[in-house]
Parts: C-alpha cells; structure tokens; sequence
C-alpha cells in the first residue's frame, strides 16, 4: 500500500506529467449501468496497442440525465525506477461506470465524471508511482499535493469533490 | 594515502551529488541486493580500495552509464525510459589505479562489465507485478467495494469522508490497526469482507482483531520480491591493466561468472552459488618488450552464506568459500607449477547501508601459504550520505 510521499514525489510529479502524451497502452472496459445493476460481467475490450486511450463511456442515458455538474477528468501517471501497472475505475451510484488500464506512465481520461463520483485505483509497480489529476478530490490529487506510492501494490479510491 | 582516498572520494560526491539540485533517485532494488551480487554487477556506484593491505593495491570506480546518465537527466528514471536503456543498465564500467607496496603508482586499469542474464531485478520484470496483484487481491477487491459504497448517494453523507479516511489509514497508516476503525466502518467493511468471501483478510481479522492490514499488504509484495531473490545472474567482463609507464595492455582478462541463489528465499539465512572463469593473457616479463605471451587459466566454484537482517532485509554478513583451479597454459616460470589449486574465502561485513569491509583470504593445501587482503567497498550515494552528515 502506497504511502503519500508528497514532498518528494511533487517536484517529479509535476515536471513528468506537464510533457506527457497519452498512455501508447491503455486496455478499455465498457460497462452499462444496467448490465451492472444485474450484476452482469463487464465486456472487456481488447487491448489497444499503441493507439492513445479511447473514449468509453459506457453510461446507460437514465444515468447521463442526472449528470448537472459532470466534466472530464484527467489521471497523470507517472512510473518511476521500473514498471507499473494502474487500472482505474469510475463508480457512481454503486455501478460501474467505466474502467481503463495504464501499462506505462501516460494519462488515462474518463468523460462525464459528476460530483460524489469515486475513481478507484488499483495496481502495482515496482519502482515509484505519482498520480496527478485535474479535478478537486477527497483525498487531493492535483498538481500540488499528488497522490504517490512507493514500489508495491497500489490502492486509492479519490471522491470526486468537485 | 588516505588524504588520496577522501580526495578522490570528495571529488566523486562533487561530482555525483553535491552539483546536483535535481531530485535524487533512490534505487531501492538494489539496496536490497547481497555485497556479493554488487561486486559482480553494481547498479549505481561503487567506490573500492581492493588488497590495501598486499603488495599490488587497486582503487576502483565502477558505474554504470545509465546511472551517470540518469544523474545529469532525472526524467531517465520514467518508466519508458527505463525499458529503452534497459542494455545500458545492464552495463558496467570501470577504472582505476594500481598501486605498490610503497603507495607507488603502478599502471591504470580499466574494464567492462555486461550481465547477459538479470533476472534478479524484478523492476523489469511484468511477471512481477502480476504477482503482486495476484497476492493482494482481495485487497484489491475489498478497495474497489468501498469506492462503491462512497459512490452511492444512499451512504450517509457524514459518514463518506469518515469512511474514505480511515479506509486509507488502514491501507496506508503502519500504525493505524483494524481496531482503531469507528464502529460503523468496521461493520461496512466487515460486511464487505463477508459477502464477498474474502477469505484471507478475514482470517487476519479473525485470527488478529488488532491486525495492521497495511503491514499485510506490504508482507504480499515483500514475499512476491523475495521469490526473485534466487534469479539467476551472468556476467561477462573484459579487463585490462596497462604498464606502469605507458598505456598498453599488460594483463588482459575476461571473466564469465553466475549467481543463483540456491536455499529457501523467505529464510533469512541464505546460500548462493557462485562460479567463475578467467582466462589471462599477460605480458611474459622473461621476453623482451611488451607482449601478451602468457596465458592462463583460472576456475572457481563456492557457495555465498548471506545473513539478513529480520527487520529490513539488508544483508549484513557473508561469508564465501571457494575452490579454484588455475592453469598455466603459455610463459611457465621456473619456479612456478603449471596447475594450482587453492581454497579461498572470504568474510564480508555491512558497516553502513552501503559500506562493506571485506576480508579475503587464499590457502594452497601443497605449500601451506596462507595470503590475505582486507578490501573496502563503498557506494556512491552511501559516501555522499557520509559526508553530508546524514548517516
């Protein structure tokens, strides 16, 4: 489990996300709300290769309809030292919204993400990894106070505050 | 002598370190490695004063291009880059001065160093952190419910932060243990454990009300590390020593030698093999001139006792011991035997995080001699740490 190390990671952080292009191999998996209501498993799509991350939202319109206060959010990752390995997954209301894996230091973009929204992430790496998004969450995740684990598995869940 | 060796030391940290205000890279991989493993293949730095106390004294730096080159550009250490000099890290390279009995100079050194097979270094290794994931997964699982439960608007809006705070102290918090969690967020959790038959947490649970699960979690990735503790390691090196007043090669060798560990990798005590060979071709000092006329031939097979710290894993002692076979196969001397055979050892003490003193020491069973040479070995970042005061 990752221990915030904010004042080393910060200055990396920041200098390694501001340049970065997306991950060249991000795994999408859509899911609609209602296939998750039923408890169905998630389709998972194949891997994309070296294209950059694609759009899924998989969100059913009943779920789309509550959306007042909903914009896109953006996760720098950064790996350090070795290898790393994050998946993330958007929930709202208990359901699965939309779920991508990151291979490599990119960013990973999710659409449509409301206040009270939860992004949970879960991994691994074997050097450092810093986490950097662009909106205001519980625990912070912007640009000057980062989420960063050290080498190991890797788990966070940020709430979506803004 | 000393002032040469604080010199040159200052002068390396000058150069490495205290000209850099970049952030620091730590390189934890290799702080775990055995002394034995970093005099065969080092990650970073070394700084070593061999045989101080023998005739034929070397002070050698070795490196590698990748950490010179990461010094200079930390953005190096990101992860694609990482893979791209991936050769680079794998390389070492050396140079040093040989010195007399008297302190003398008595020619330079300098040699390469490749490791064909690095499957110690689990940083590389994707197989690694599908392991780990695999040993934490209902970690994993009991994280992505909770981002459920925080998501629904139906969970009580006071008790949100109350539960996504805790929940990261227990993953996170060494001292935060599951019965410091409120009562409301036990129960969510525990129902969660419950339901969705998260076998082993609930046995820590059940076995440890007190159970730090942030220590579980680490335990999982240490164990999965600890399995790429025996990995095998190969070496090839090619090394020259040059004459005392000209720079031509006066002792040319090439040296192949393997590591892997061979006993139980969580135990703390722990066994390596390692073998070696090393053909020699020097200058034959009977024949006018200079040449590379004799040749010869030198095997070595032994076992490396590693003694590791319970608490952090560091090993800090180890003991070596060998049987070597050497021929001479060009430029036999009059008072030398074309085959040798010797045992040797060697005893090897951590004195700081990156300090070993070791003692080396060689016995030939047909005369009875019995030599010795007391070496130091130090890293870079562990001699900057000294001098700044921090260790």
């Amino acid at each position: 489990m990752p221990t915030p190390k904010k004042k080393a990671a910060k200055k990396g952080a920041k200098k390694s996300a501001a340049g970065k292009t997306p991950a060249k191999d991000i795994t999408t998996i859509k899911k609609s709300a209602k296939a998750n209501s039923t408890g169905k498993k998630a389709a998972v799509a194949k891997p994309s290769g070296n294209k950059k991350a694609t759009n899924t939202i998989g969100v059913s319109r009943s779920i789309r309809s509550l959306d007042t206060t909903s914009a896109g959010m953006d996760l720098n990752i950064i790996f350090k030292l070795g290898l790393g390995e994050i998946t993330a997954t958007h929930f709202r209301e208990g359901n699965k919204i939309d779920r991508k894996k990151i291979t490599q230091s990119g960013q990973v973009h999710f659409d449509n993400v409301q206040v009270n929204d939860v992004i949970s992430i879960n991994g691994a790496c074997s050097g450092s990894c810093t986490l950097i998004t662009n909106r205001q969450t519980d625990p912070p995740s912007d640009s000057s106070q980062p989420r960063a684990y050290t080498a190991g598995s890797i788990f966070d869940n940020l709430l979506v505050e803004q | 002598m000393k002032k040469l060796f604080f010199s040159l030391s200052l002068s390396i940290s000058l150069l490495f370190g205290f000209g850099q205000t970049n952030e620091v890279p730590v390189l934890t991989a290799d702080s775990l490695a055995t002394g034995n493993y970093k005099d065969v293949l080092t990650s970073f730095f070394q700084l070593a004063f061999d045989r101080f106390t023998g005739p034929d004294k070397e002070l050698k730096f070795s490196s590698n291009p990748y950490a010179i080159m990461m010094r200079a550009n930390p953005d190096l250490a990101v992860d694609t880059n990482y893979i791209k000099y991936r050769t680079l890290r794998n390389l070492n390279f050396s140079f040093g001065a040989r010195l007399n009995e008297s302190y003398k100079f008595n020619g330079f050194s300098a040699g390469i160093n490749y490791a064909i097979i690095n499957k110690r270094d689990e940083t590389i290794y994707r197989e690694f952190l599908y392991l780990v994931m695999a040993k934490n997964k209902d970690y994993e699982i009991l994280n992505e419910e909770i981002a459920r439960v925080l998501s629904m608007s139906t969970t009580d809006a006071a008790l949100k932060p109350r539960l996504n705070k805790q929940f990261h102290s227990l993953y996170e918090d060494d001292a935060f243990n599951f019965s410091m969690l409120d009562p409301d967020v036990k129960k969510i959790i525990e129902d969660i454990i419950r339901d969705k038959k998260l076998s082993g947490i609930k046995k820590l649970i059940s076995e440890d009300g007190n159970v730090n699960i942030h220590d579980a979690i680490t335990k999982g990735y240490e164990n999965v590390r600890q399995s790429f503790r025996n990995r095998p390691l190969w070496t090839v090196a090619v090394s020259d020593t040059s004459y005392q007043d000209q720079l031509l090669f006066s002792n040319l060798a090439i040296t192949t030698q393997f590591l892997k560990g061979i006993s139980d990798p969580a135990n703390n005590h722990g066994v390596e093999l390692d073998l070696k060979g090393t053909v020699n071709f020097l200058d034959d000092s009977l024949r006018a001139g200079n040449d590379l006329k004799r040749s010869l031939l030198n095997v070595e097979g032994g076992l490396n006792y590693v003694w590791r710290s319970k608490k952090t894993d560091l090993s800090f002692f180890e003991f070596k011991m060998s049987a070597s076979y050497g021929y001479i196969f060009n430029g036999l001397y009059a008072d030398e035997k074309r085959q040798l055979f010797t045992l040797n050892g060697g005893l090897r003490i951590r004195v700081f995080d990156d300090i070993w003193i070791p003692l080396q020491f060689r016995y030939e069973p047909k005369t009875g001699n019995v030599f010795g040479f007391l070496n130091v070995k130090a890293n870079f970042t562990a001699m900057s740490k000294l001098l700044a005061g921090k260790s």
